[in-house]
């Protein structure tokens, strides 16, 4: 399906008569490194329950991204964002790879296609370099499970308007993905429930999360305490919609219906189940003032597995606010509170976990390339099934994080 | 009074005032007319000062109140000199074109540096100019020459909220209107006619509104119909967006 669409769209470019050789490429990076104080809940990272990406006090490095942003002729640029980790499965592999085709052209609605490994754009919290937020380090619940399980390999294509053209504050965007590979989606929310960091996961990566023992026992659901969230398991086509509406540049809605159609019933010879996925997603960013600038989004679905082995709905949503005291200086405040509610009948695989969150962040640029932050988070949190590994259910954790950003 | 008395009345009337004009002229010019297009040039008017008229425009919506950056346009049967080495810049600064609207005398060449540190694609459909290029971060693009009369629709195709203008004028004689829908500009020639031109304008003229008076050195439109909604506030604020 990838290899057809990138066929197409390299024909719908050379065939429009717009590409001309002016080949371009743009690269950009971010490293972030510095020094995390954090409790000893052990990590999901490390097959623990926790729900932070650290669980220990050490130097880290935070992230490392470099984007390559390349223009192939008028109408067609790519994307290749490469993240380098020091934890989890892979150390360092890409996280997007899209090629997107966008012709110049004198309508009013234009249109632009993308296909490759993609993110949809949900998110009002990631908008920097390589999916980052800008705002703050630990990323909301709502988006830190996307960049775990969520990713597009497929194509996506859009229609939209700018409102300036004709002299309309309002500017619309309608968009639709078909994609593959994308089968278990809801894995960890369902058994882990929500985490918040900034850990995304990579092509081909493996996500570890603690052995839950009805889970991984052969008298369970003989599922192992990881997954592979890009695989395709049923042979299915999923699909998304997304509307975005912008009124001026002040205030931005963006609401998108996932469903992956995944075959709950599917499962590979690893024993990674296809998890029928589906939700709302309903963002709001707006720009009170050149200082301040609220960000909210609120996430509403339901996953299953197998033939009603596991059934979930969850909700996530978070209020953010970051205030600008100058052009180099910024502090944001984030809420957040997530929920995942048992919906299936097998009282051996307890579901249900919930939480709130709060998550202070200060950034200062000190130049074009250098940046410092700071941050502390505080999170209270339930999960029933760490019963059964014998770990309290309901934690309290907290991590303060010291980060040196450089970028280029 | 006929046209031609009047016209020596206000000729007359020019050389009496015409070492004041020309003191307002170099000293205010820069508060009229905007510096973002080539203005006279000092040495043009010093020898042509003798015969130099002011003109006063005025540009009001449909309710009266004062239209700003309105391109005014002097035109005249009388033969106008080019200016020599003709440049204007338009810039791309926080994914905005600054200036929204640059007026330009026909010939002239423009670049468009890239102040952001991200890329554009800039491009335009317009018959006074058809073009495409990309503004890369730190790569000087290719000049632009401008040598065809109207008017240049620009945008961006990468962030669609960018909308910018180029005026391309006949001669060296416009000027943009200011915050209280004024045109105040000094001519050294017979001035024929009057055209006012803003993108939001919708006249039955559709974008030029002409008017030709011998002799009459003030003009004041008024907008016949409603403008299209201002939508400045594209430029006010800016949400961090992919």
């Amino acid at each position: 399906m990838l290899t057809n669409s990138l066929f197409i769209i390299l024909l719908f470019a050379i065939f429009t008569g717009q590409a001309k050789a002016q080949i371009h490429h743009q690269t950009t990076g971010i490293v972030q490194a510095g020094y995390v104080a954090s409790d000893n809940q052990k990590s999901f990272l490390n097959k623990g329950t926790g729900v932070l990406r650290h669980d220990e006090n050490s130097f880290i490095l935070q992230q490392a991204v470099l984007q390559v942003d390349s223009t192939w002729t008028s109408s067609l640029s790519s994307k290749l964002v490469l993240n380098a980790y020091t934890d989890g499965d892979q150390n360092f592999a890409p996280s997007q790879v899209q090629l997107k085709y966008q012709p110049i052209t004198n309508t009013d609605i234009k249109y632009k296609l993308r296909v490759g490994m993609f993110y949809p754009e949900l998110s009002v919290e990631n908008t920097d370099t390589g999916w980052l937020s800008p705002d703050t380090y630990t990323q909301s619940a709502i988006n830190s499970w996307f960049g775990e399980e969520l990713r597009i390999f497929g194509i996506e294509a859009s229609l939209f308007k700018s409102g300036r053209r004709s002299a309309s504050p309002w500017s619309w965007d309608a968009r639709m993905g078909l994609y593959k590979g994308n089968d278990p989606i809801g894995t960890l929310i369902a058994w882990r429930g929500f985490a918040l960091h900034d850990r995304q996961s990579l092509f081909d990566e493996r996500v570890e999360f603690a052995p839950y023992p009805f889970v991984v026992s052969d008298q369970g659901i003989n599922h192992p305490s990881w997954l592979e969230p890009f695989h395709e398991l049923d042979g299915r086509i999923g699909a998304y919609l997304g509307v975005h509406l912008s009124y001026l540049r002040r205030t931005e809605f963006k609401y998108y219906r996932y469903d992956n159609f995944a075959d709950p019933n599917a499962v590979n010879s690893q024993r990674l189940y296809a998890w029928r996925t589906k939700f709302h997603s309903l963002a709001v960013n707006h720009q009170l003032n050149k200082n301040w600038q609220v960000k909210s989004q609120l996430l509403q679905g339901s996953t299953l597995m197998g033939n009603y082995f596991v059934h979930v709905d969850y909700f996530a949503g978070f209020l953010q606010s970051s205030y600008s005291f100058s052009t180099t200086s910024k502090v944001t405040a984030r809420l957040d509170v997530f929920d995942v509610s048992e919906r299936d009948d097998i009282p051996e695989d307890v579901n249900t976990s919930f939480g709130h969150a709060i998550t202070l962040n200060y950034q200062y640029i000190i130049n074009q390339h250098w940046r410092i932050g700071s941050e502390i988070h505080f999170n209270k949190n339930a999960a029933l099934n760490r019963e059964s590994l014998g770990i309290t259910p309901h934690q309290y954790e907290k991590q303060w994080l010291l980060i040196i950003d450089y970028r280029f | 009074m006929n046209l031609t008395d009047s016209r020596k009345n206000a000729m007359k009337h020019g050389k009496l005032t015409s070492i004041f004009m020309f003191f307002l002229f170099s000293c205010g010019n820069a508060a009229f007319a905007n510096a973002d297009f080539p203005s006279p040039s000092s040495s043009n008017l010093l020898s042509t000062a003798e015969s130099e008229l002011q003109y006063d425009v005025l540009v009001i919506d449909l309710q009266g109140k004062p239209v700003k950056n309105v391109v005014v346009e002097f035109h005249s049967t009388s033969p106008i000199l080019p200016s020599t080495e003709k440049s204007a810049t338009m810039d791309q600064v926080e994914q905005q074109f600054t200036p929204h609207i640059l007026a330009i005398e026909k010939g002239t060449v423009v670049n468009f540096p890239n102040s952001d540190n991200i890329k554009h694609h800039i491009y335009s459909f317009s018959k006074a100019k058809s073009f495409e290029q990309g503004l890369y971060q730190g790569m000087q693009a290719t000049p632009i020459l401008f040598d065809k009369h109207g008017i240049v629709d620009l945008g961006c195709n990468i962030h669609d909220w960018m909308l910018g203008y180029i005026y391309v004028a006949n001669s060296r004689y416009f000027a943009k209107t200011n915050e209280l829908g004024k045109v105040v500009l000094s001519i050294p020639i017979s001035i024929d006619s009057v055209s006012i031109w803003h993108p939001r304008m919708q006249e039955k003229t559709k974008r030029v509104v002409t008017m030709t008076k011998d002799s009459q050195t003030q003009f004041s439109f008024q907008l016949q119909n409603a403008m299209l909604e201002d939508t400045e506030g594209y430029e006010d604020l800016s949400l961090d967006a992919y």
